[in-house]
Protein backbone atom coordinates (compact mmCIF):
# COMPACT_ATOMS: atom_id res chain seq x y z
CA UNK A 1 0.00 0.00 0.00
CA UNK A 2 1.25 3.38 -0.90
CA UNK A 3 0.63 6.95 -0.53
CA UNK A 4 0.39 7.35 -4.48
CA UNK A 5 -1.55 4.43 -5.80
CA UNK A 6 -4.61 5.68 -7.66
CA UNK A 7 -7.97 4.55 -6.33
CA UNK A 8 -10.29 2.57 -8.71
CA UNK A 9 -12.82 4.77 -8.73
CA UNK A 10 -10.91 7.43 -9.52
CA UNK A 11 -10.14 6.13 -13.04
CA UNK A 12 -11.64 8.53 -16.16
CA UNK A 13 -12.70 4.97 -17.16
CA UNK A 14 -14.10 3.92 -14.50
CA UNK A 15 -17.91 2.41 -14.73
CA UNK A 16 -20.16 2.69 -11.84
CA UNK A 17 -22.84 0.65 -12.95
CA UNK A 18 -21.15 -1.91 -13.57
CA UNK A 19 -23.34 -4.92 -11.92
CA UNK A 20 -25.17 -2.30 -9.77
CA UNK A 21 -28.62 -3.93 -10.55
CA UNK A 22 -27.94 -7.23 -9.40
CA UNK A 23 -26.06 -6.76 -5.59
CA UNK A 24 -28.76 -6.30 -2.81
CA UNK A 25 -28.63 -9.19 -0.83
CA UNK A 26 -32.43 -10.34 0.79
CA UNK A 27 -33.59 -12.91 2.96
CA UNK A 28 -30.07 -12.44 5.07
CA UNK A 29 -30.61 -10.89 8.62
CA UNK A 30 -27.62 -9.11 9.19
CA UNK A 31 -25.80 -9.84 12.90
CA UNK A 32 -26.02 -7.39 15.98
CA UNK A 33 -22.63 -5.99 15.81
CA UNK A 34 -22.98 -5.93 19.72
CA UNK A 35 -23.49 -9.66 19.42
CA UNK A 36 -20.38 -10.44 17.01
CA UNK A 37 -17.23 -11.92 19.24
CA UNK A 38 -14.35 -9.77 19.01
CA UNK A 39 -12.32 -10.80 15.92
CA UNK A 40 -9.05 -12.54 16.66
CA UNK A 41 -7.04 -10.71 14.23
CA UNK A 42 -5.27 -11.86 11.30
CA UNK A 43 -2.18 -14.28 11.56
CA UNK A 44 0.56 -11.30 10.45
CA UNK A 45 3.33 -11.94 8.86
CA UNK A 46 3.85 -15.23 9.59
CA UNK A 47 0.87 -15.87 6.93
CA UNK A 48 3.33 -14.95 4.08
CA UNK A 49 6.67 -16.09 5.51
CA UNK A 50 9.54 -15.24 3.68
CA UNK A 51 10.15 -17.73 0.67
CA UNK A 52 6.86 -18.14 0.21
CA UNK A 53 5.21 -18.75 -3.71
CA UNK B 1 -13.03 0.45 -17.27
CA UNK B 2 -10.12 -0.59 -15.29
CA UNK B 3 -9.30 -3.78 -14.26
CA UNK B 4 -7.81 -4.96 -11.33
CA UNK B 5 -7.89 -8.70 -12.46
CA UNK B 6 -7.21 -8.23 -15.88
CA UNK B 7 -10.25 -10.03 -16.72
CA UNK B 8 -13.02 -8.47 -19.11
CA UNK B 9 -16.47 -7.14 -18.29
CA UNK B 10 -18.47 -10.25 -18.26
CA UNK B 11 -15.41 -12.57 -16.80
CA UNK B 12 -15.11 -9.66 -13.40
CA UNK B 13 -19.28 -10.21 -13.36
CA UNK B 14 -19.32 -14.24 -13.23
CA UNK B 15 -15.94 -13.90 -10.92
CA UNK B 16 -17.71 -11.55 -8.45
CA UNK B 17 -20.22 -13.80 -8.00
CA UNK B 18 -18.17 -16.91 -7.70
CA UNK B 19 -16.30 -15.17 -4.91
CA UNK B 20 -19.63 -14.38 -3.30
CA UNK B 21 -21.16 -18.00 -3.81
CA UNK B 22 -17.84 -19.40 -2.27
CA UNK B 23 -18.23 -15.90 1.10
CA UNK B 24 -22.11 -17.45 1.36
CA UNK B 25 -21.40 -21.29 1.41
CA UNK B 26 -19.12 -20.10 4.38
CA UNK B 27 -21.49 -18.30 6.20
CA UNK B 28 -24.21 -21.21 5.77
CA UNK B 29 -21.41 -23.74 7.28
CA UNK B 30 -20.43 -21.53 10.70
CA UNK B 31 -20.33 -24.72 12.61
CA UNK B 32 -18.05 -26.50 10.28
CA UNK B 33 -15.82 -23.37 8.86
CA UNK B 34 -13.69 -23.44 12.10
CA UNK B 35 -11.53 -20.44 12.95
CA UNK B 36 -7.65 -21.08 12.81
CA UNK B 37 -4.48 -19.12 12.50
CA UNK B 38 -2.29 -22.22 12.15
CA UNK B 39 0.18 -21.57 9.38
CA UNK B 40 -1.03 -25.14 7.60
CA UNK B 41 -4.62 -25.36 8.22
CA UNK B 42 -5.50 -21.84 7.55
CA UNK B 43 -4.60 -22.35 3.36
CA UNK B 44 -6.66 -25.55 3.06
CA UNK B 45 -9.36 -24.73 1.14
CA UNK B 46 -6.73 -23.32 -1.88
CA UNK B 47 -4.34 -26.15 -1.49
CA UNK B 48 -7.05 -28.77 -1.67
CA UNK B 49 -8.82 -26.91 -4.05
CA UNK B 50 -12.42 -26.64 -2.58
CA UNK B 51 -14.91 -25.59 -5.14
CA UNK B 52 -17.60 -23.53 -3.45
CA UNK B 53 -19.72 -23.96 -6.84
CA UNK B 54 -19.73 -28.18 -5.65
CA UNK B 55 -20.27 -26.98 -1.88
CA UNK B 56 -17.16 -27.62 -0.77
CA UNK B 57 -15.31 -25.48 1.38
CA UNK B 58 -12.39 -24.93 4.34
CA UNK B 59 -13.03 -26.37 7.14
CA UNK B 60 -10.37 -24.01 8.81
CA UNK B 61 -9.29 -20.28 8.10
CA UNK B 62 -8.97 -16.77 9.84
CA UNK B 63 -10.18 -14.01 8.13
CA UNK B 64 -7.30 -13.67 5.50
CA UNK B 65 -7.49 -16.79 4.00
CA UNK B 66 -10.84 -16.98 3.89
CA UNK B 67 -11.38 -13.42 1.90
CA UNK B 68 -8.32 -14.83 -0.12
CA UNK B 69 -10.16 -18.56 -0.50
CA UNK B 70 -13.52 -16.77 -1.61
CA UNK B 71 -11.73 -14.68 -4.33
CA UNK B 72 -9.77 -17.49 -5.51
CA UNK B 73 -12.83 -19.31 -6.33
CA UNK B 74 -14.43 -16.39 -8.70
CA UNK B 75 -10.56 -15.76 -9.95
CA UNK B 76 -8.03 -18.56 -10.31
CA UNK B 77 -10.66 -21.54 -10.44
CA UNK B 78 -13.03 -20.40 -12.58
CA UNK B 79 -10.40 -18.13 -14.90
CA UNK B 80 -6.64 -19.26 -14.23
CA UNK B 81 -6.00 -16.10 -12.66
CA UNK B 82 -2.97 -15.60 -11.32
CA UNK B 83 -2.87 -14.47 -7.20
CA UNK B 84 -3.31 -10.90 -7.72
CA UNK B 85 -4.54 -11.03 -4.13
CA UNK B 86 -1.62 -11.75 -1.92
CA UNK B 87 1.12 -12.09 -5.13
CA UNK B 88 2.42 -15.39 -3.68
CA UNK B 89 1.10 -17.52 -6.03
CA UNK B 90 -2.16 -18.09 -4.07
CA UNK B 91 0.16 -20.26 -1.16
CA UNK B 92 0.19 -18.11 1.60
CA UNK B 93 -0.92 -14.32 2.52
CA UNK B 94 -2.07 -12.35 4.92
CA UNK B 95 -3.58 -8.64 5.56
CA UNK B 96 -0.41 -6.79 4.94
CA UNK B 97 -0.05 -8.72 1.59
CA UNK B 98 -3.79 -8.38 0.81
CA UNK B 99 -3.13 -4.25 1.29
CA UNK B 100 -0.18 -4.57 -1.02
CA UNK B 101 -2.28 -5.97 -3.81
CA UNK B 102 -5.33 -4.84 -5.50
CA UNK B 103 -6.88 -1.01 -5.83
CA UNK B 104 -8.40 0.86 -3.24
CA UNK B 105 -11.89 2.15 -3.78
CA UNK B 106 -12.38 6.40 -2.34
CA UNK B 107 -16.10 5.70 -2.01
CA UNK B 108 -18.50 3.24 -0.54
CA UNK B 109 -20.85 3.98 -3.09
CA UNK B 110 -18.72 2.53 -5.96
CA UNK B 111 -18.37 -0.66 -3.46
CA UNK B 112 -19.03 -3.85 -5.13
CA UNK B 113 -19.31 -7.43 -4.65
CA UNK B 114 -16.13 -9.07 -3.88
CA UNK B 115 -14.49 -6.45 -3.00
CA UNK B 116 -12.68 -6.13 0.37
CA UNK B 117 -12.91 -4.18 3.57
CA UNK B 118 -9.85 -4.04 6.18
CA UNK B 119 -10.16 -2.60 9.42
CA UNK B 120 -7.34 -1.60 11.61
CA UNK B 121 -5.35 1.73 11.61
CA UNK B 122 -2.69 1.37 9.37
CA UNK B 123 -0.60 -1.10 7.58
CA UNK B 124 -1.13 -4.60 7.85
CA UNK B 125 -4.25 -4.08 9.09
CA UNK B 126 -5.94 -6.21 11.80
CA UNK B 127 -8.66 -7.66 9.87
CA UNK B 128 -10.67 -8.63 6.40
CA UNK B 129 -13.58 -8.97 5.32
CA UNK B 130 -15.27 -9.63 2.08
CA UNK B 131 -18.38 -7.38 0.47
CA UNK B 132 -21.24 -10.14 -0.49
CA UNK B 133 -23.83 -7.03 -1.48
CA UNK B 134 -26.04 -4.50 -0.27
CA UNK B 135 -28.85 -4.33 1.77
CA UNK B 136 -30.83 -0.68 1.65
CA UNK B 137 -27.52 0.79 -0.05
CA UNK B 138 -25.13 -0.17 2.82
CA UNK B 139 -22.39 -2.62 1.79
CA UNK B 140 -22.84 -6.16 3.63
CA UNK B 141 -19.90 -8.23 4.42
CA UNK B 142 -19.04 -11.88 5.46
CA UNK B 143 -16.49 -11.66 8.23
CA UNK B 144 -14.74 -14.29 9.69
CA UNK B 145 -12.64 -13.49 12.67
CA UNK B 146 -13.25 -15.97 15.35
CA UNK B 147 -14.28 -19.48 16.14
CA UNK B 148 -18.11 -18.37 16.30
CA UNK B 149 -18.04 -16.90 12.53
CA UNK B 150 -18.36 -16.31 9.76
CA UNK B 151 -20.79 -13.81 10.60
CA UNK B 152 -23.04 -11.60 7.59
CA UNK B 153 -22.63 -7.90 9.11
CA UNK B 154 -22.88 -4.07 7.56
CA UNK B 155 -19.12 -3.19 6.07
CA UNK B 156 -18.73 -0.93 9.13
CA UNK B 157 -19.42 -3.29 12.13
CA UNK B 158 -16.36 -2.05 13.59
CA UNK B 159 -15.48 1.59 14.14
CA UNK B 160 -11.94 1.22 12.51
CA UNK B 161 -12.57 0.44 8.66
CA UNK B 162 -9.18 1.34 7.58
CA UNK B 163 -9.19 0.67 3.48
CA UNK B 164 -11.63 -0.92 0.95
CA UNK B 165 -9.83 -3.18 -1.84
CA UNK B 166 -10.94 -4.21 -5.43
CA UNK B 167 -9.02 -7.49 -6.82
CA UNK B 168 -11.39 -8.31 -9.34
Amino acid sequence: MTAEEEFVDDDPEYDADEDEEDDEIAGLQPANPDEVPPDEGDVGQAGAPEGSG
Amino acid sequence: MPSVSGLPRAQRRKARKGAVQAALLGLRNPTSVHYTQDLTSRWEGIRRRHDASKGRFPKHSDCSSFATWCLWNGLQLAFGVDDVVNGLDWTAGYTGTMLNNGRPVRHVENVKQADCVFYGTEWPGKHVAIVVGRQGGVPMVVSHGSEEGPFFVRYNYRPDVLQIRRYI
